[in-house]
């Protein structure tokens, strides 16, 4: 009788028991510890059926906003009826005493990866043994290529990457024009013309048209110079997504406090001038037409984080988290140039095409918008500039327009008061180079489409 | 005061005793879903300081052991993540309770 493949590996390098436990005791120490793992692990992972099961229960409760402490895990793990012995219970007891440890989660967490991968690399070894000794008047010119190809899957599958053979690349793009199709003639039918949106709205109409929305996977840069509307325009976009739609997405704010962030809202929400709302100057009727705006902050998808330290890592770990509990379908980082930097010796660009890089990552990865706010410079270019517009799929500036453009523009003057353009510098998408006038009024921090005026 | 270590050992080894007592038998699943809960009130978020105080004051009476059921139901009944039920049933505790005094 042949010695089975697994009976010749130890058991050292089929399972390492010891960095389960300390994946799971981080996780039911940190919050950090249980983003990182819940979204770097499954639970086919766990070599042992009870660690499995207690990460199964912490991911219960991690997607249900429950810090998973030890009470809260024995109490899910009753319910669904998963904890159910003394040894059980020990078991749990025993990790979330004598693993305290989160600062080397990641370490952890891959070599509870790299044994989950061993294993099923020994059952790919093991069945095709089996597949070997079973038939024996096989074709070994396909033997082997269905056994290439399966390792490859299983190479692939683990770097999270995949390659698009001839025929997934015609289906899929036979796909995308039949979408495109049914589309223009729902447009011409149903809406009129009006073109539906394949993400969220921009929150103006002709920025809409171009770009046809902000789409899961985009990174969005949109560029303004130092108190020239950067965050009036990201919460012009919060409204829009997360008011007027009820979608949720997530607010960073690296230089404003919770009370600044509510205070704008106040305004952006009433259309009251925000330095009457700042200093109280209000009477008591807008006074209530300001409370009814909050009313519909209250039941909007806005989710906001003032976050004076951030830094690329911890927007990732944010995002997971949002993403998992809230489900966001938008992140805005307001704004990039003040994130911490780790490295001084880094130049100022090379630090933000860095974060760029990471954001763009960010929002293929979790399949979401990723906006990013960034400081031009006084004469409106950008530090980077070049390589930040690589990395983006949309890339706008917001710039007050020039007065002799007001006066000599003929195009301009077909719009009721204009004051500012966006421009859109690049877009993957669709045109690019084009210059939409927009009206913002920077005293109710309110933006929206230049009218045309009435022929 | 106790260090953080041993409000932890204190948590952990409660929250094992608590699970043991429901595992053999000797409490329901009511009573274990309120003790974790207290424990994890009282040791997590360190809140319910009256609760506390009051249950320290309660203690069971040969004579009237339907005054002590009512309080055991009313325990029991309590839901830690509202406020309101909260308040209402602590006030009904306090009553229970200072009727033994």
């Amino acid at each position: 009788m042949p010695v089975s493949i697994r009976q010749q590996l130890s058991d050292e390098m089929m399972f390492d028991l010891e960095s389960e436990k300390r994946v799971l005791s981080s996780m039911l120490h940190s919050e950090e510890a249980c983003i990182e793992a819940q979204n770097s692990l499954t639970t086919a992972d766990f070599y042992s059926p009870k660690h499995a099961t207690i990460f199964e229960l912490t991911g219960i409760l991690f997607a249900r906003e429950i810090r998973p402490t030890y009470v809260e895990v024995l109490k899910e793990g009753h319910s669904l009826g998963l904890l159910k012995s003394t040894r059980d219970i020990e078991e749990l007891k025993h990790i979330v005493e004598h693993y305290i440890d989160d600062e080397n989660i990641k370490y952890w967490i891959k070599r509870v990866r790299d044994k989950a991968r061993v294993r099923k690399f020994v059952e790919f070894l093991k069945n095709s043994m089996e597949l070997l000794q079973s038939e024996s008047d096989q074709e070994v010119e396909q033997l082997l290529m269905e056994a290439e190809e399966k390792l490859t899957n299983l190479t692939a599958l683990e770097i999270d990457d995949r390659v698009d053979t001839p025929e997934d690349m015609a289906s899929l793009g036979y796909d995308e024009v039949e979408r495109r199709f049914l589309r223009y003639r729902e447009i011409q039918e149903v809406h009129k013309g009006v073109i539906p949106l394949d993400g969220l709205t921009t929150g103006f109409d002709s920025l809409n048209r171009i770009t046809l929305g902000y789409k899961p996977g985009d990174l969005i840069i949109l560029g303004a110079q130092t108190g020239h509307g950067k965050t009036a325009f990201a919460l012009h976009t919060a409204k829009a997504v997360a008011v007027d739609q009820g979608m949720s997405m997530l607010y960073l704010n690296t230089e404003m406090s919770r009370q600044q962030i509510a205070l704008r809202w106040g305004s952006i929400l009433s259309s009251i001038d925000h330095d009457r709302i700042r200093i109280g100057d209000i009477n008591e009727n807008e006074l209530s037409i300001i409370l009814n705006g909050y009313s519909r902050l209250r039941g909007s998808g806005f989710y906001s984080y003032p976050c004076p330290n951030l830094t690329p890592e911890k927007t990732i770990s944010i995002a997971r988290k949002f993403k998992t509990q809230k489900k966001i379908d938008l992140m805005i980082i307001d704004y990039i140039g003040r994130m911490e930097k780790h490295d001084p010796r880094l130049q100022e660009w090379q630090m933000l095409e860095q974060i760029v890089k990471t954001q763009k990552m960010l929002a293929q990865n979790l399949q979401v918008a990723v906006m990013c706010l960034v400081q031009l410079n006084p004469d409106g270019t950008l530090q980077g500039a070049k390589r930040m517009k690589n990395e983006s799929d949309l890339m706008l500036k917001l710039s007050p327009i020039p007065r002799e453009d007001l006066a000599e523009d003929e195009e301009l003057k077909k719009y009721v008061n204009p004051n500012y353009y966006i421009s859109i510098e690049k877009n993957r998408d669709g045109r690019s180079g084009v210059r939409i006038p927009i009206q913002f009024d920077l005293q109710k921090q309110t933006m929206k489409d230049a009218e045309r005026m009435a022929r | 005061m106790p260090t953080n270590a041993e409000w932890k050992l204190l948590y952990d080894d409660t929250a094992t005793t608590i699970m043991d007592l429901f595992i053999t038998g000797r409490i329901d699943s009511g009573e274990l879903h309120f003790l974790l809960n207290l424990l994890e009130t009282v040791i997590i978020k360190r809140e319910q300081r009256e609760l506390i105080n009051l249950l320290k004051k309660w203690q069971p009476r040969a004579d009237c052991n339907e005054v002590d059921d009512i309080i055991k139901a009313t325990l029991l009944a309590v839901d830690f993540k509202d406020q309101s039920n909260l308040e209402h049933n602590l006030l009904i505790l306090r009553d229970l309770i200072n009727l033994g005094e």
